[in-house]
This record gives C-alpha cells, structure tokens and sequence, in this order.
C-alpha cells in the first residue's frame, strides 16, 4: 500500500476522532460544572448523588464503563448505537474528573472575595456568578486543558467496539498489510499533533482570559 | 428481551472464573509497576544529565509517550515487535506498554521530588566528598520518597484500571475473561457489572492502602541500607 | 439617653478551645468614632468581623440601629437570624480590610458601582454618578478604568475605602486598613479618612496601629487585650495618662518614651 494511502485512510480515522471529541467535550464541561457546583452548594441528598457519580466514574475504568453502556444497557431496553455510547460514556467519564478541576479552582479563589462580597450584601448567588466564578475560570483552563488531551487519547478506547477512529483504522490497516512500523509510526505522530495542538490552544485561552488579572498566563 | 432482572446463579457460577483471571490483572499490574518505577527512575536521572542533547531528547521522548493513547502504545509494540524479531506473549508486550507509558509520568513525579530536595542538603553531601550514588542513597532519596508515594499510588491505581485495554491483545485479564463469558452466554449484564465492582472494590483498597503506607513512612526519611 | 447605635451584651466567641470573647460587653453612639488599639491576638479584627457577620457569636446579643443583629423575633421569641435577616442588617454596615480585597476582573469604576447596582437595584448612571464622586474625594478620579493590579497598595486601599462608602452605611469598620501598606503610602490613606470625617458624620470603628492617626481623629479610644477592653476613654487621656499597666506598656512599646 502506498504511504500515501495509509496517510489518507488513517486521516479520516483522525476526522472520526475529532468527532468524537467536539461531542464528547461539551458533555464533560457541562457535567463538570453541573455536578462540581452541587457537590459544593447543595444540600446533603444532592452531594451524596454527586458524590457517587464522581467516585464512580473515577474509581472504575474507562474501558468498562464504555462496555457497560454499549453491551448491558440494550438489556434494559436502551439501544443506543457505538457512537453515542462512546460519547455518553467518555464524557461522564472526563466529566467526573472534571468536577475536581472546578471544585479546585473555585476553592483557590482567595477568602477575601468572599468576604469582601458578603461586606457589600451581595447574594450568595450574585456572590458566586459575578466574584468567584469569574476568578475561577482562568484556574480552570490550565487542568481543563490536560483533561481534554486525556479526551482525545481515551477516544482510541472506541476503536474496540468498532468505531473507525484513528486506531480502528490503524488496527485494520495493520491487520491487512504488514507495513506496521508506518503505519503506527503516522498513528502516534498525529495523536502527538493533536495533543500540542490542543496544549498550544489552551495556552492562548489561559492568556487571553487572564488579561488585567495580572497575571500574564503564565501558569502558576 | 434479557434484563431486568439480576441472575444470582449465573453470577455464582461466573465469579470464580472472573477472579482467576483477576490474578493476571493483578500480574500484569505488579510487573508493570516495577518496570514503570525503574523507567520512571532512568527518565528522572537522564533529565538531569550534565549532557545538553540527552536532557532535551529524554523531554520530547516522554513528551510523546504522555500525549499518544497507551492503547496504540500497546499496539505499537504488539505489532512491530515481531519485526525485529522479538516476539513476545500478551503478558510482557502488556507490561512493556504500561512500563513505558506510566514509567513517563512517574519520571515527572520523581524529577519533581528530586527536586523537591533542598539545594543546601546536596551542598553538604558535597562538603562531606560523599560519592553521586552514596549521596542519591542516603540523603536525597530517602527524603524524596515519602512525598513521593501518593502521585505514584495513584498512578499505579490509574495503571490498574487501564489493564483492560490488554484484552485488546488477547491478554486473558477480566475484561477479556468478561467478554468471553458474554458472548457465550448472551449475558454481558453480570459479567461485565462483576467486574466493574472488582475494579472499584481494588482501586478503594488500593488507595487505603497507599494512605496507610504514606502515613508509616517517618517523615523524617529513613535510611537505605 | 439615645440609644447606642452598637451594643454589645455578654458576648461570647470562641474558635474551637480558644475563648476570644467571655463575657464582652460594648457600646457605641452614633457618630462617634471610636479607636480599637492593643496587641495582636487580642480580638480586635474578630470584633469587627462579628459586626460585619463575617463571624457568628457564641453566646449575647448584638444590637445594631436598635435591632438584634444575630438574633430575630419569631413568634415572640429570639431566634438566630436567618440570611435574610443577616442581609437586612447589613445595610447598616460597610467595612475595609487590611488586605483590600478588590474584585480584580473589574475595572476600579465597576469594583465601586456593582453593589450598589446588584444588591441595592441603583441605575447604572446613577451609580456611576457616585462612583464618579466618590473617585473625586478619595483622589482617583483618573483610575477609574484601571484594574486593581495596576495600582499601588494606597491606591488599592482608597478604592476599597470608596466600594465601601458606595453602599451609603451609617457605621463604617475600618480593620486596619494600613497595615499592608508600604509607610510611605499610609499617609494618602488616612487623608481620605481625615476628609470623610470633616466632609460628613459616620460611625466609625477603627482597629488601627497607627497611634498619631488614632489620637488624631477619635472622639474614643479603647486598650483591647485579651479579648475584653482594658481601658477606654478620650485620646488625651489614654495616650498622655493611661492608667492600667497593660495600657502603659503597650504604649511604651509603640511609641517607644
């Protein structure tokens, strides 16, 4: 097979890939925040379901759960075809370490501001959307940032329930032909390319959301 | 339609075979922690290398291990091994992989402990004509190593978890085992949520047992002999 | 008689074992300014902080304008306040703190107009009239598109000190405000409090060490130690003729006769 070819067929694996992760991505964002937020403010019950699911989707692995969504939950009645599993469960995955990242983040913003907001009577709501949240944001990007390479490497997880991501198509073009060392050498350069491209993007998000913070984007 | 309901029997009758494939989970974990330990050691050092070229080729190399998903790592080696004319079983080209890939980010974690040694204790290894190797084992590494043990329990938990992906090689830990036992019995609800528990079940011990280790360690360090 | 616009009534407070406050007891008319000097540790900031119910109570009761402030009636009993209760009372109060805490995202102009706006639903042109105004007496009219980074700590301090007056409270808490500062920068700080004072009438309560400055300007200065008050009465007298020995070496050592 000619270099070239390999190249092309693993590049739409890589479309696949990126697929995945613009879809997976806003998921973990919004359950991050949603479940990082109650796991802070709300009651004891709501905690405790908060609680369950962070510990869940962090102390058992990513393989399993992207199996026990697409192969046991047909049983129960819910069909749902691989590319929707993949996204479901890589984002409640990263979504569950993402709470961490949130709750970290709010929780380094200094007590001054809080109590420099309760000495001018702010609400605690006006307290959290127009003080804190605004100064835990740019915390935020820096582990977001790792967490989204963490995305994009746990991505190759869908290629064993055939998803044709990059290492679908890897694994099958090395299954068909024998030129492996091309093959998986290309196959880790553009992963590679992906996770710098990535960094280099969140560097620039970092810098940009921390303009007048004097900060300058350097990460602390 | 099969679910809804839970088949104790079945789960009997699958849980003595899942737990013997756990003792290859296990394997494959213990080894893999070894050899990611000494890779994670032999990368630390070589980045602090007097050498220029060394220091920066050993940054790009786990660079590019940390950004590249450990499952094309395994594939990587499982396929191309056996081009140079090393062919190894399931077992070691698993262990391989997870050394590699866990044995870069332990090396973050041991260069920073490492560095986390203050300037002044070197100084005075020097002052006292200690040798490089007798100064890494009775000073700095005894020091180093107690903050050292929660990031690398953790790592090693994480490395746990991601045994799993071995099944893509055929390797027969619990996921496979899992799988097998699915695909024959047309029932993946209790295989899979079996070994889903175990997983947990592990990891929480683990962890426990990582905060009762840290927590032995004097604080002061302690020597090697 | 009028009544005190603070009290305090046996007061407790404690941090875990440690006792802050026993038994305190504590008044404050309107209008007057009233020093708090002593050593560190004494209980001066949790004071403060108590009014600003940035701390709970243990045990008393605190009036503020003739209100309960941690307790309201409920079916003609006492009960700890509840937030809205809380909210209601801090109407009366606004504080500056040692280590300024302005909201850095935001320029110096919206640090000053965002509460008046949010909490107390002022326009926007109304609040920044004011805030324009305020700039003006505190000497940072040109700041006012700055953000906190880019100013030094006295300016810092005069931003905070004009956040604060935005609110319009009657009784001020002033915890330390210039103790952070470099020296050569206190002096802008406390000009601004000087001119408050003659431009308008305030409760004022001020944990401070710089002695000059309290002598200066209280109508009161009380000796705090250990979480009760010493010694209290006018300036002359505590700082020419102190008559506890505790006041008298706390002073020696500050201003060092």
């Amino acid at each position: 097979m000619e270099f070239g070819e390999i190249v092309s067929v693993l590049l739409q694996g890589a479309v696949v890939t990126i697929e995945i992760v613009a879809m997976a991505l806003p998921l973990a964002i919004i359950m991050a925040f949603s479940f990082g937020l109650i796991r802070l403010y709300a009651s004891a019950p709501f905690k405790q379901i908060a609680i369950f699911y962070i510990e869940f989707f962090r102390g058992t692995s990513a393989l399993i759960q992207l199996y026990w969504i697409y192969f046991v939950l047909p049983f129960f009645g819910i069909t749902i075809d691989a590319m929707t599993a993949a996204v479901v469960a890589l984002g409640l995955n990263i979504g569950a370490y993402g709470t961490e990242v949130v709750r970290g983040a709010i929780q380094s913003v200094p007590k001054g501001q809080f109590e420099a907001s309760i000495a001018l009577n702010f609400t605690a709501t006006q307290r959290l959307w127009r003080i804190i949240m605004p100064q835990a944001l740019v915390n935020m990007i820096p582990p977001f940032g790792n967490l989204a390479i963490e995305l994009v490497k746990a991505t190759s997880l869908v290629s064993l329930i055939t998803i044709g991501d990059l290492t679908f198509r890897a694994k099958s073009l090395a299954d068909t032909t024998l030129q492996v060392g091309e093959i998986f050498g290309v196959v880790l350069v553009l992963y590679f390319i992906m996770a710098q491209c990535l960094m280099f993007f969140i560097k620039r998000l970092e810098k940009h959301l921390s303009k007048g913070l004097g900060r300058g984007g350097i990460r602390s | 339609m099969n679910g809804f309901h839970w088949d104790w029997a079945f789960t009997w009758e699958v849980f003595p075979i899942i737990l013997s494939a756990a003792k290859v989970t296990l394997l494959a974990t213990l080894l893999g922690s070894i050899f990611a330990i000494v890779m994670g050691l032999v990368f630390a050092l070589l980045r602090r290398n007097s050498n220029r070229t060394v220091r920066v080729s050993v940054y790009w190399v786990v660079e590019f291990i940390r950004s590249t998903p450990l499952l094309v790592q395994i594939f990587f080696l499982y396929y191309v091994m056996p081009e140079f004319g090393i062919s190894m079983s399931p077992l070691v080209t698993g262990v391989f992989a997870l050394g590699l890939h866990y044995g870069a980010y332990l090396s973050e974690v041991f260069r920073s402990g490492i560095d986390g040694i203050e300037k002044g204790q070197w100084e005075a290894a020097r002052a006292l004509n200690l040798s490089k190797l007798d100064t890494y084992k009775d000073i700095v590494l005894p020091q180093a190593i107690r903050p050292m043990i929660p990031a690398t329990g953790n790592y090693i938990i994480a490395m746990f978890k991601e045994t799993p992906q071995l099944s893509a090689i055929t390797l027969l830990e619990m996921l496979q085992m899992a799988k097998i036992i699915g695909s024959e019995n047309f029932r993946y609800l209790e295989p899979f949520t079996l070994v889903g528990v175990m997983y947990l079940v592990f990891s929480l011990l683990a962890a426990f047992g990582i905060h009762q280790l840290e927590r032995r360690f004097p604080k002061e360090g302690f020597s090697l002999k | 008689m009028s009544t005190p616009i603070i009290e305090f009534k046996n007061v407790k407070k404690c941090f875990g074992d440690t006792v802050i406050f026993s038994d305190f007891n504590f008044k404050v008319e309107e209008n007057e300014i009233v020093s708090i000097i002593g050593p560190s540790g004494s209980g001066k900031s949790t004071l403060l902080r108590i009014l600003m119910t940035l701390e709970g109570i243990d045990g008393g009761y605190i009036n503020v304008a003739g209100e309960s402030l941690w307790h309201m009636p409920w079916q003609g009993q006492y009960v700890p306040a509840n937030n809205k209760h809380l909210h209601k009372m801090r109407n009366h109060l606004g504080m500056v703190f040692q280590h300024f805490n302005l909201f850095p995202h935001m320029t110096v102009k919206r640090n000053i107009t965002e509460a008046p706006m949010r909490v107390k639903g002022i326009s926007r042109e109304e609040a920044e009239a004011s805030a324009e105004r305020l700039l003006q007496l505190v000497g940072l009219a040109d700041k006012a598109d700055s953000y906190p980074n880019d100013l030094s700590g006295g300016q810092k301090q005069r931003v905070g000190i004009a956040r604060a007056l935005a609110m319009k409270p009657s009784i001020l808490l002033l915890d330390e405000i210039t103790s952070a500062l470099d020296p050569e920068l206190v002096d802008e700080v406390l000009d601004v409090i000087r001119n408050l004072v003659k431009e308008e009438s305030f409760t004022m309560l001020l944990v401070t060490h710089e002695m000059y400055f309290a002598r200066e300007i209280s109508d009161r200065v009380c000796f705090f130690d250990k979480g009760a008050i010493v010694e209290e009465g006018k300036p002359e007298a505590i700082f020419t003729q102190p008559q506890e020995e505790r006041t008298k070496a706390f002073l020696n050592a500050y201003l060092g006769q």
